[in-house]
């Protein structure tokens, strides 16, 4: 498969997923897509590279990640030098569950809120979650308990007890 | 997890851009990148004699004597006199504004990408021409021996301009009415110039860091590595706003100039101080800081369309709205409800019937 068909693909898998996790750990749309906006600019800067990665999505998520991460630090100096993504072309049409959904994630600890995407949204194992991010398994699974709870307190349901954390094959 | 299973169907409404339309923006990212380290190198090796050689036939005029660089400090606690010649010490290459628009290989280009946007009829545009055999901008994108610049801005839609020489290694950034900052860093020499559209011009000297509730100018985002900075007119001098560069400006885009300042939280995803700025008719600046429960997230801008009129919705809980109809004089807070959602970004005409709040 030829580099740029190989790109074309994972974009269209990818894009929006990407842009739908991104949003649930920043709230807010734009912010979400000019992170995953510059994650595949990054990638079409290394083509080559990225086509012959075998977890395209994860090497994406993390950079979109990064990107929001050093968002407020270094917005200025980036708005101001480097060439901007277009952003979004739509906005979502959310519904009050949606809305509800995205104010009980704010009011997670970062890292609480980045396991519970990576795991409820992204689907990654827990051990998939501890090697990206370096953490041991048990604390991965400990904060995903910790995340549950909270959002589940958040959102003023009863926690969910009947899935196990390692749910996703 | 069913709880997050609303978040999951939104996938289905994110549109995604054209490819084509990001392969662009790596394309021109690149090129920047490869034209800074090109510079970088040239600064290494360039040789004067050299470019009288490389201008070859294509030389509009003769080579005026270059006056040797300078160097202004970017020290932001000193203080530097502002220049007579707002572009002294500057590379600005061997053709003036005039030569090298009139010149019939003379290509044009927008001046600046992304940051705030100028009002329909103000703009600024760049004049280049290449005065050697073929000129590769990745390579010699601020080498004025081989490709020279000028910068034409208007306030009419270009029924009349002005033109002002662009050095090596110049960046243009609107700031307000038809003011452009131009910001070189080329050579020996860097500097900060503030242009209008009627052609006048005036560099800018650095002054000492300020709280940013004395933001009392336009403000603007330098490459000095302090962030945001606000200009202060009377004095000509940019002054850097304390906090180590975290304070960022989103202008809200409607006919008279408001937007919402905040600083970022050390956990990098949420934000510890938000605020609104704005511009008085008289053409004063002012800054207010909220007292907010917003939870770290960025508060949302409602255009109303009427100068003096801000509104900023605090996303709680509980959801507030922050308003002031009198150009920041007064304030009011109204309690805002969950399906009034404001996602248009207009201000509801029927605000005044929302609660107050406690």
């Amino acid at each position: 498969m030829a580099v740029d068909e190989r790109v074309r693909e994972v974009y269209e898998a990818s894009y929006s997923r990407l842009v739908v996790q991104m949003m649930a750990l920043c709230g807010s749309q734009a912010d979400a897509e000019e992170a995953v906006q510059d994650a595949f600019v990054q990638a079409l800067r290394r083509r080559r590279q990225f086509a012959e990665m075998a977890y395209p999505e994860a090497w994406l998520r993390t950079v979109a990640l990064n990107r929001l991460r050093n968002k407020w630090r270094h917005a200025a100096v980036v708005r101001r030098f480097q060439v901007q993504v277009p952003g979004p072309r739509s906005s979502l049409e959310l519904d009050e569950h949606h809305v509800e959904l995205i104010e009980a994630m704010r009011q997670l600890d970062p890292d609480l809120r980045l396991v519970i995407v990576l795991h409820h949204l992204a689907d990654r194992r827990v051990t998939d979650i501890a090697l990206e991010l370096g953490v041991p398994t048990g604390t991965i699974k400990s904060r995903l308990v910790r995340a549950r709870s909270q959002l589940a307190a958040a959102l003023g349901t009863p926690i969910d007890t009947t899935e196990e954390v390692e749910g996703h094959a | 997890m069913r709880d997050l299973t609303p978040l999951r169907d939104l996938t289905s409404q994110v549109l995604p851009p054209p490819l084509e339309d990001l392969d662009r923006v790596a394309t021109q990212r690149q090129r920047r990148r490869t034209g800074a380290l090109a510079f970088a190198a040239a600064v290494v090796v360039v040789v004067v004699s050299v470019a009288g050689a490389a201008l070859g036939s294509r030389e509009a005029a003769p080579l005026p004597v270059v006056p040797p660089p300078t160097s202004v400090s970017l020290s932001p606690t000193e203080t530097t006199a502002p220049a007579e010649d707002p572009f002294e010490g500057a590379d600005v290459g061997q053709l003036s504004p005039d030569e090298i628009r009139n010149h019939p290989d003379a290509k044009r280009s927008p001046a600046q990408e992304g940051g705030s946007q100028p009002p329909k009829g103000i703009a600024a545009r760049i004049w280049s021409v290449c005065l050697i055999e073929r000129c590769d901008p990745a390579q010699v994108e601020n080498t004025t021996s081989q490709l020279v610049r000028a910068l034409e801005m208007t306030g009419d839609g270009y029924l009349t301009s002005s033109l002002f020489p662009l050095p090596r290694g110049a960046s243009v950034q609107y700031v307000i009415d038809d003011q452009f900052l131009v910001e070189f860093y080329g050579g020996d020499a860097s500097g900060r110039v503030l242009l209008d559209a009627s052609g006048a011009a005036r560099s800018l000297s650095i002054g000492a860091a300020t709280p940013v509730t004395a933001i009392s100018g336009p403000p603007t985002w330098t490459g000095t590595g302090a962030g945001v900075n606000w200009i202060d007119l009377a004095s000509s001098t940019l002054h850097p706003v304390e906090g180590n560069g975290r304070w960022e400006i989103e202008p809200a885009q409607e006919d008279w100039y408001w937007g919402v300042i905040y600083f970022a939280g050390h956990d990098e995803l949420t934000l510890s101080k938000q605020g609104v700025i704005w511009r008085n008719a008289d053409g004063t600046f002012g800054v207010r800081l909220f007292d907010m429960v917003f939870g770290g997230h960025s508060t949302q801008m409602l255009r109303a369309g009427n100068p003096g009129t801000m509104a900023v919705v605090d996303q709680g809980p509980p959801r507030l709205l922050h308003i002031s109809t009198d150009y920041g004089v007064t304030w009011e807070t109204r309690v805002l409800p969950r399906d009034l959602r404001g996602g248009d970004g207009r201000l509801p005409t029927d605000w005044r019937d929302l609660a107050v709040a406690p």
